[in-house]
């Protein structure tokens, strides 16, 4: 398994992912994808490009990456207000 | 809202693109291979646009800001119109785009039933099919998700000059959902979930989304295990919030009613042509194959993803949603890394007004050209206001005829709706009530008694009258339809049957009635059964029988007039209405069945033809009792004259159950369609069997030379509980309740064998007439002997009782005092050998088979202590063994006889003369 260093390269991955997904040419050293941004109101990511996102992730860090269960045991408000930084944060703990 | 303006500019080259964006003006529209938008263009934002088009890099929407130098559409790609089905992304307010189009709102129905929720997504796709209409946005071709296909059918003119209310109307009633059916969405594609569904029943692939999004359905314990089965593979499953069959072969059945509202329709000729997901190919044009396609849409999977594919080979590269739904992500996720756009004209991130600047933008920026002025004036009349509230006063302004029109269309719908919402919606209620069930009221459960007892017999608790399974089904329709007003029980589901309603006294039954507002009322009696009622303001048309013709039919082995006299079945006068039986085969039984009022009888009788079958079909394990069912349907209300035909046929047998599915119909059409009736087989040996079907004339304990000998193969608690209602008199179960659980089978055990020895001396005297068990009464006296209180004849005898290891033994005797005893043979302790044997027994004992003569010693002072009607008293020196001879013992100048059984050793002692 990967070696996870730090927030800020998960972030560059997870951008790269979000990026790649929904089809955008997002330039990486714009602040364009932050912690802050969130999936539903800033990015307007549909349920299944999260689903895409979940299996790139888990692709990437590994199996251990429960991220279905994580997004099962929350609120429907809390995935609709899930931020960037949120699944970031998410990957570190799992590490 | 007032909306902010919008630059667009379009040309061939880069430079000419520039200039046209420095312009004034906030709109630039025109014909040009290049295209650049931005909406809101403030100085900053226009600084930005430059860049962008500097760097040459196409960009779409982000920052709200576009630059495409090739559009999807400018280099000959395809738009599609997609018409979205139910989502879980609902529509959101449209007032302020109909307002600026001076259009009539669609008024939200927020009770979220299936069909009011089926008629938002209908108008609110219909509200932008004319503003793109009006906008000049025009589609290539048309396609529908589910539901949404009958929108498109409209849009694309299929539906002739019809209203999208009328085809609404008539598709209304095919949106009944099938009972007890889930729909299940998963994270994953139909690979996967082809693979998790396998050998689960009832349930199937209804939705081929996309490779992230498949949806199955089914029934729920199926849907349950599949999800099970997905979720040990990180895969999300989602149940969706309303229930329906569509798209699977479950809706087979129900298509049946929706057939005829089809006929109603009369189709038109398209303007554009619709592609269909069920074929993935366009709709015909012929009116046959257009019906039957409908029809196929229904029972068939949405193969959206093949779908997706074809268009994309067809040459479609921009798909708008027209509506809410989440369609542009299942093309997105289709067609990921190919050159596409997937656009809505619905988003839940925005208003109605803003989004539709945002796609008529992006539009825009692929090529179309349309009337952008109709997109950005402002509104120059006044809003329509909210129709139901405000009848339409004559118009301040002249509106045009086709707004009448509309208005008038709009009152229709409004009105419409109305008098269907007062049908569909009586309020969700949970209540709970009280049901008296008692004899004096309902005297016909006296004619449906368990348990047979002597002609006669007077107690009731002997007899166990219990109300049948079916007429609890009759009190659950009862309840329903007292509950809910204006409905009929059109379905019982889920029917299950946990303890027997038994009226021997008068019962208070406590019921809850939990109702969805629609469709459900389940009923709770509590402690006893379950069932869920479906109702509906009328019944289905009857169908015509479906059930298959019997496999190797021939007569029944069983003639009919001896079913109730010679006691195969135990129902009384007035649930006897078996008229004939067709035949017998390997698969079922054919019957008819006489209707009457009694309540639950007619369909009593569908399960004695069951029951019928059973016995002449199963060779062991034939005692079986009704614990579920899982659909009744009905198709009328309960005949109460006249002979009606009957087909049961066997769906599944296992070890412990069996199951059915039946048909009571009269001239080919269907009354009551019974799904799944399950019957709980229990352990029943042949011996067991004919005492059941003759309990008055057979014995269940075997007559050996001078006792009874009861030893079952397998004595189940069900058994058990059985036979002390068939055995023991009210008094004697109450004794037999008393005893703990593993005491209860010795017991029992024991007084079948003495009832049985009784039973049996009685005959052997000469006795002509059947003894009934229960007309035997043991009693056991204050030291513990069991004495008989009551028996048929004028004979004065004793009796004694052994029990061990659910074995029983028993003798009787007409000389005062018999004595019997069972004891296994096993080695003993030597302390148990110095404290029961003295030393001359021990100088007795036999130096072979030490461990049974041990045993016989011990068993043949039992007994003796028996007959004395006290016992050992703990003190087993009291009687000694005085002589041995080859099968008997001496005690006290008397013979115990001692006989080996297997690895028992019964001993008995006759009594005194």
């Amino acid at each position: 398994m990967l070696q996870i260093q730090n927030e800020q390269q998960i972030l560059n991955d997870v951008r790269t992912m979000i990026a790649g997904i929904i089809g955008q040419d997002v330039d990486l050293n714009d602040q364009e994808i932050a912690l802050d941004t969130s999936f539903n109101r800033d990015l307007e990511l549909e349920s299944i490009e999260f689903v895409v996102l979940s299996e790139q992730l888990q692709n990437r860090y590994g199996k251990d990456i429960d991220f279905a269960g994580w997004l099962a045991s929350k609120e429907l408000q809390d995935i609709i207000n899930l931020r960037v930084g949120d699944v970031v944060r998410f990957i570190e703990q799992c590490h | 809202m007032t909306m902010h303006g919008v630059k667009l500019v379009a040309a061939d080259d880069t430079k000419t693109l520039m200039e046209g964006l420095r312009e004034g003006q906030t709109l630039t529209a025109g014909r040009g291979q290049m295209r650049l938008a931005v909406i809101n263009p403030t100085p900053e934002r226009i600084e930005r646009a430059i860049k962008l088009v500097e760097k040459g890099k196409p960009s779409r929407g982000v920052q709200e800001m576009w630059f495409v130098p090739d559009g999807l559409l400018q280099s000959g790609g395809k738009l599609a119109f997609m018409y979205p089905g139910i989502d879980s992304q609902m529509p959101i307010d449209t007032r302020d785009v109909a307002d600026w189009f001076h259009m009539p709102h669609v008024k939200a129905q927020r009770d979220a039933s299936l069909e009011n929720r089926g008629s938002e997504v209908f108008f609110t796709s219909d509200l932008y099919t004319r503003i793109l209409k009006k906008l000049g946005i025009k589609a290539d071709l048309l396609l529908g998700h589910s539901i949404g296909e009958w929108t498109a059918m409209v849009a694309s003119g299929y539906a002739g000059d019809q209203s999208v209310e009328e085809v609404a109307a008539a598709f209304q009633p095919g949106m009944l959902p099938v009972p007890g059916v889930v729909f299940v969405a998963l994270s994953c594609g139909v690979d996967k979930a082809r693979a998790a569904i396998e050998d689960l029943p009832d349930l199937e692939i209804s939705h081929d989304n996309c490779p992230h999004q498949s949806i199955i359905c089914g029934i729920e314990a199926s849907a349950d295990a599949a999800m099970a089965r997905l979720s040990t593979q990180k895969i999300m499953c989602h149940k969706l919030d309303f229930r329906s069959g569509f798209h699977t072969s479950l809706f087979q059945n129900y298509t049946g009613v929706i057939e005829n509202s089809f006929r109603s329709l009369n189709f038109g000729e398209p303007k554009l042509p619709l592609w269909s997901a069920t074929t993935c190919r366009p709709y015909p044009r012929e009116r046959d194959a257009l019906q039957k396609l409908l029809i196929q849409h229904l029972v068939e999977p949405v193969r959206f993803r093949e779908l997706t594919e074809a268009l994309y080979a067809e040459g479609v590269r921009v798909f708008l949603q027209v509506g809410a739904g989440s369609l542009p992500g299942f093309i997105n996720d289709t067609l990921r890394g190919r050159p596409h756009l997937a656009l809505s004209t619905i988003a839940s991130q925005r208003s109605a007004l803003a989004q539709m600047q945002r796609f008529c933008t992006g539009l825009f920026a692929e090529g179309a050209d349309f009337d952008f002025n109709a997109m950005h004036k402002e509104p120059d009349k006044p809003p329509v206001q909210e129709l139901r509230s405000v009848p339409p006063a004559p118009p301040a302004v002249a509106l045009d005829l086709v707004q009448e029109m509309e208005l008038c269309f709009a009152d229709m719908r409004d009105a419409m709706r109305e008098v269907t919402a007062a049908l569909q919606t009586t309020a969700p209620f949970r209540l709970k009530t009280k049901h008296k069930l008692s004899l004096k009221e309902r005297p016909e459960l006296m004619d449906h008694c368990l348990y047979r007892q002597k002609k006669g017999w007077k107690n009731t608790s002997d007899l166990f009258p219990v109300m049948p399974m079916t007429a609890t089904i009759e009190l659950v329709k009862k309840l329903a339809e007292a509950h809910v007003e204006g409905r009929v029980v059109i379905a019982i589901e889920d029917i299950a049957a946990s303890k027997w309603l038994a009226v021997e006294s008068v019962k208070e039954l406590d019921i809850e009635l939990s109702y969805d507002g629609r469709r459900r009322l389940k009923v709770d009696i509590i402690g006893h059964f379950v069932a869920t009622a479906v109702m509906a303001t009328g019944y289905p048309a009857a169908p015509a029988c479906s059930l298959p013709p019997l496999t190797q039919p021939r007569a029944s082995s069983i003639p009919l007039a001896t079913v109730y006299h010679d006691g195969w079945l135990f129902h009384g006068p007035q649930y006897q209405c078996l008229t004939a039986f067709d035949a017998v085969g390997t698969d079922g039984i054919d019957g008819r069945i006489k209707a009457t009022s009694t309540p639950g009888a007619l369909l009593d009788n569908v399960g004695q033809l069951a029951g019928l079958w059973i016995m002449q079909a199963l060779p062991i394990d034939r005692y079986a009792m009704p614990i579920r069912i899982k659909k009744v349907s009905f198709f009328g209300p309960q005949p109460q004259i006249g002979i009606m035909d009957c087909s049961v046929r066997n769906r599944r047998i296992r070890s412990r159950d069996i199951m059915f599915d039946m048909e009571v119909s009269s001239h080919n059409q269907v009354w009551a369609r019974l799904e799944g009736w399950e019957k709980w087989r229990f352990e029943c040996d042949d011996k067991l069997w004919q005492f059941l079907l003759k309990p008055g004339r057979r014995l269940l304990a075997e007559q050996r030379e001078g006792f009874s000998w009861f030893e079952p193969q397998q004595l189940s608690d069900g058994i058990c509980h059985d036979l002390s209602r068939r055995y023991l008199r009210e008094a004697e179960r109450k004794i037999y309740q008393g005893l703990s659980a593993t005491k209860q089978k010795d017991w029992m055990c024991g007084r079948v064998a003495a009832k049985d020895a009784i039973r049996q001396f009685i005959w052997s005297r000469g006795y002509a007439h059947d003894i009934h068990p229960a007309e035997i009464w043991i009693q056991n006296d204050l030291n513990g002997k069991p004495c008989i209180t009551e028996m048929p004849g004028e004979w004065l005898l004793h009796v004694s009782i052994s029990h061990k290891e659910n074995l029983g033994v028993a003798m009787v005797s007409e000389l005062p005092f018999p004595g019997i005893d069972i004891e296994r043979i096993e080695s003993r302790q030597d302390s148990f050998l110095r404290a029961a044997f003295t030393s001359s027994e021990w100088d007795l004992l036999p130096a072979q088979d030490r461990a049974e003569w041990i045993t016989r010693f011990w068993s043949a002072k039992e007994a003796f202590a028996k007959s004395t009607g006290l016992g050992l008293q703990g003190d087993p020196k009291k009687f000694v063994i005085e002589e041995l001879q080859k099968d008997r013992i001496r005690i006290q100048q008397a013979w115990v006889h001692s006989t080996k059984l297997g690895s028992f050793i019964v001993s008995k002692f006759g009594g005194f003369h």
